[in-house]
């Protein structure tokens, strides 16, 4: 089922990636306006760990994301951004007698267990961007990751650290400013956003020390935010 | 039954027994009596009144210490205060006098109140709004007592509770400002008998609005008042015993315009509202339009009103909107109001007792409530069959009850004969004394609400002397019946359990102690009638039964528990039961029983072997999920875990069968980074201390 709407989602974003390309202008416009501009990002999304065990212990159906990003634009399409977010996961500890009980409900401890994960990442985007007033933005980047985790067991340890690993990412940019021009200007003129945009995007995740031993919190990220392009 | 002629058009004021009926002819004395039988009223007149023939009702009538006080208006306007008591004690006829009120100014009464045996008079004096209080009513100056910073608006509502004297005051609004109501309560009541102008302080707000109901109601210690809002909608404000400001109580639609009055009996307020007609104007004057009055109750233990059955709607004559009243005694609730023939018409609500064993034959749960029944108003010293007081000439005004004597008054207006209170004869209201919130209101299993007033869930094989606790307003004999026993697959028996024929009650409200010989398993309904000679010819519809049920449960639930699941945690164990059944007083709690058990102690071992220590013991409400998790345990080791289910009469069923899944041994549990031997440390030091290193994944 998952693997499904993973496939869903890819083939939206290559459709919409090629469709853009096919009816983009013909020569490249560069919007000067936005060169060198700065742009601040609010995400929501879902994270789907894809490593059994920690699909045992915290269910398989992932868990809400929030992001808050920053970034840098150069000449409308390169893209550096810094984010970081939040994900907590609620679970049970897992009984260890469990390979001798064969029913469910024994294979589970009945303490429970609590993990906490704080995304942090690096990245490079590329925009197909060919003037300030495109409407349907596509990119593709990649970035590095560090990942903090905390899981806390109840009536037992907290073990804390850190993960790292990297992401490679395709999504596209909805410009929102044609839906109200008036609202727009009157953005651009008190707060000084250029662009504001609604964005869908996936990512996926490769955070295991780079194949190291011990936790895997590797898996797909399905978001949606709003960006404002200053 | 005396007879004599009617004067008119003269206020009279009866005061005779149902079969006593004989008539002091005196001075003063002007009342009519009237029997409240069931779905009967008796009256006989009597003769010359005191207050003019033209006078009309201020409003409905006080009682302090053995007196009762009411005022008149004359057709100038002009306030008169009478006050009415025995000739002698047992006396049934009652002796009136004018109150002077010359040195007041010919003030506007606005209302009357009792409290520490004082009568308080509102008054309007000029624009001021004034209480008076005097010594002796009959003599003396007429001390000024109302809040000194009282100076505007008109007191309404004068209440005695929990030993402090209440005023509600409305005060009129004008093109800019809207109506307001102020709420007012003595400061030091307890210490002091009388109050005065300085011990006032005023509860919450000023709030905009108008009080609609004639008075306070008193109810499971709290106050009530009926208010509308400035959006013309009902509202009723409850105070408790704190300086809180009001609670407001609202759920009715918008066409709810006001509480006319409002009634307790039975641990239930009861409120009349006044709804808006189909053109939406109720009540207003010059209209033919029907007006609609629908009752609202709240019991004890419900957190708002709801609305009676559709049965007790009554349309009323709008010009006469003002009129409803509602009154109590006991549990028998009297509704009075001028229907659209524009006739006088009283109904009763009660527990009819000839319902009781009708129960299967329509909607079960319809026969249990209270029937709102019209009742006849006939004239004691005619022929019952002939006469009757004239419905149709007489107007409601206002009913009024004796709680403690058992009298029911009732005030009528007639264009003819003038203005006229009527008594009933002394009413053997019976009071069932037991305190409901102690009590389970419902099933713990089912959460059905108990029929009547119920007295608990007994178990007789431990309880010897089952017995209820009651008191009349009258002296006399009474009976306590059995009328019907439900077992515990609901079937009626056939075979009654117990009648007890005759309990003598010798002293008014003097608390008497019934044993009920209770023996079955079941469900009860009980009934205490008064039972007068049996060669009277007093009818059944007039002994004023009361209905109670109790519930005798003797067997533990049918159902027992068995352990699902035992779940092992670090030091704990995690249990899971199968819920048991009782299908006649429901199950209630249920206990949970643990202990350390060698390996030879298995499946299909005998529960009763096992000693479990005195601690290792848990008892949980119904209400809880079948789960429960047992803490401090000692890892490592093996336990037993058993349940057994308790009913509300304690009958607990036996612990549950040894299974396989009635066993755990506590385990410190494994997390995900115990599983992946992940060891962490700190963030920032990983950060540190760990190198990037490109390696492949170990596949697990």
């Amino acid at each position: 089922m998952r693997s499904r709407f993973s496939l869903l989602v890819l083939w939206c974003f290559v459709w919409v990636f090629i469709s853009t390309l096919l009816f983009s202008p013909g020569h490249k416009v560069m919007a000067e306006s936005l060169q060198g501009s700065y742009s601040a990002s609010l995400w929501g999304g879902y994270y789907l760990p894809k490593n059994s065990t920690f699909q045992e212990v915290y269910s398989d159906d992932g868990e809400f994301a929030g992001f808050l990003e920053f970034s840098k634009t150069w000449s409308s399409q390169i893209v550096v951004t810094l984010g970081g977010g939040w994900i907590h996961f609620s679970g049970r500890q897992v009984n260890p007698n469990a390979s001798q009980i064969d029913t469910d409900n024994e294979k589970y401890s009945a303490d429970s267990a609590k993990m906490t994960l704080v995304p942090g990442y690096l990245q490079f985007s590329y925009l197909f961007r060919y003037s300030q007033e495109q409407k349907l933005v596509p990119y593709l980047g990649a970035g590095l990751d560090a990942w903090g985790f905390q899981e806390k067991m109840k009536d037992g340890d907290t073990v804390t650290g850190a993960k790292y690993g990297y992401h490679g990412l395709v999504g596209v940019r909805l410009l929102l400013d044609w839906l109200d021009p008036d609202a727009a200007q009157s953005s651009l003129q008190e707060y000084g956003i250029d662009n504001t945009y609604l964005i869908l995007e996936a990512r996926w995740l490769r955070i295991d020390d780079f194949g190291g031993i011990g936790l895997d919190l590797s898996g797909p990220l399905y978001r949606v935010g709003l960006l404002w392009e200053f | 039954m005396s007879e004599k002629k009617f004067h008119s058009p003269v206020l009279t004021l009866v005061v005779t027994g149902l079969l006593l009926g004989h008539i002091t002819a005196g001075y003063l004395i002007a009342s009519k009596s009237v029997c409240f039988a069931g779905p009967s009223l008796y009256v006989s007149p009597q003769s010359k009144p005191p207050w003019g023939d033209e006078d009309s009702w201020g409003s409905r009538p006080v009682i302090v210490g053995d007196r009762l006080y009411l005022y008149t208006l004359t057709p100038a306007g002009k306030c008169r205060l009478w006050r009415g008591g025995p000739k002698k004690e047992d006396d049934p006829n009652l002796v009136w006098s004018e109150i002077n009120l010359t040195d007041l100014n010919s003030p506007d009464i606005t209302a009357l109140g009792s409290h520490k045996e004082h009568l308080y008079v509102a008054t309007r004096e000029g624009d001021s709004p004034r209480l008076r209080l005097r010594e002796d009513p009959n003599q003396g100056e007429w001390i000024q007592v109302n809040p000194s910073e009282m100076n505007s608006g008109t007191i309404t509502s004068i209440s005695s509770f929990n030993d402090y004297l209440y005023l509600g005051v409305t005060v009129k609004g004008t093109e800019d400002t809207a109506d307001s109501v102020r709420l007012w309560r003595s400061k030091e009541a307890k210490s002091t008998k009388k109050v005065a102008s300085t011990d006032w302080k005023q509860i919450g707000q000023s709030h905009a609005g108008l009080i609609t109901t004639s008075n306070f109601q008193e109810f499971e210690d709290k106050l009530y008042l009926g208010v509308k809002n400035t959006q013309d909608k009902a509202e009723v404000w409850m105070l408790d015993k704190s300086d809180s400001d009001r609670t407001i109580f609202s759920p009715w639609s918008e066409g709810a315009l006001s509480i006319a009055d409002m009634a307790a009996s039975d641990h239930t307020l009861s409120a009349i509202m006044l709804d808006n007609d189909d053109n939406g104007s109720a009540g207003g004057s010059g209209s033919d339009n029907k007006s609609t009055c629908r009752i609202w109750s709240m019991a004890w233990n419900e957190a708002n009103f709801s609305e009676a059955p559709s049965s007790w709607e009554k349309t009323i004559d709008p010009n006469q909107s003002a009129s409803l009243s509602m009154e109590s005694l006991g549990s028998y609730l009297f509704l009075g109001f001028n229907n659209t023939d524009k006739k006088m018409e009283i109904c009763q609500a009660y527990h009819d007792p000839n319902q009781v064993n009708q129960e299967n034959k329509k909607d079960q749960e319809d026969t249990k409530e209270k029937r709102l029944e019209p009742i006849t108003v006939n004239d004691m010293s005619k022929p019952q069959e002939q006469t009757a007081l004239d419905a149709s000439s007489n107007h409601f005004r206002w009913l009024y009850a004796d709680h403690n004597q058992g009298y029911l008054y009732l005030g009528t207006e007639d264009p003819n004969q003038g203005i006229t209170l009527w008594r009933s004869n002394k009413l053997p209201i019976i009071t069932i004394i037991y305190d409901p919130s102690k009590i389970d209101a419902k099933n713990p299993e089912t959460g059905k609400a108990y029929p009547y007033t119920f007295l608990g869930t007994f178990n007789s094989k431990v309880q010897e002397n089952m017995s209820v606790e009651w008191k009349s307003t009258k002296k006399g004999s009474y009976t306590v019946d059995l009328i019907q026993l439900k077992d515990p697959n609901d079937a009626i028996s056939q075979d009654p359990d117990f009648s007890i024929p005759s309990q003598q009650v010798d002293k008014e409200a003097k608390e008497i102690r019934t044993i009920l010989p209770v023996q079955k398993q079941g469900t009860y309904v009980v009934e205490i009638a008064w039972h007068p000679d049996p060669n009277s010819s007093v009818e059944n519809k007039e002994r004023y039964p009361v209905l109670f049920s109790l519930i005798n449960d003797t067997a533990p639930p049918e159902t027992a528990p068995s352990v699902i699941s035992v779940t092992s945690g670090n030091e704990k164990l995690l249990v899971k039961w199968s819920e048991a059944h009782d299908k006649l007083s429901g199950v209630k709690l249920y206990r949970v029983q643990w202990a350390q058990v060698p390996p030879e102690v298995d499946a299909g071992s005998d529960p009763n072997t096992i000693e479990f220590p005195g601690e290792n013991i848990h008892e949980q409400s119904k209400d809880e999920n079948c789960k429960y998790t047992i803490d401090n345990l000692i890892n490592g080791q093996r336990y037993v875990v058993l349940v057994s289910a308790i009913d509300a009469a304690n009958n607990a069923t036996s612990r549950s069968a040894i299974t396989g899944k009635s066993f755990g041994t506590p385990v410190k549990g494994l997390g995900l980074t115990d599983l992946v031997d992940e060891s962490g440390g700190c963030f920032l030091e990983t950060v540190r201390k760990d190198q990037i290193i490109f390696r492949r994944r170990e596949k697990r």
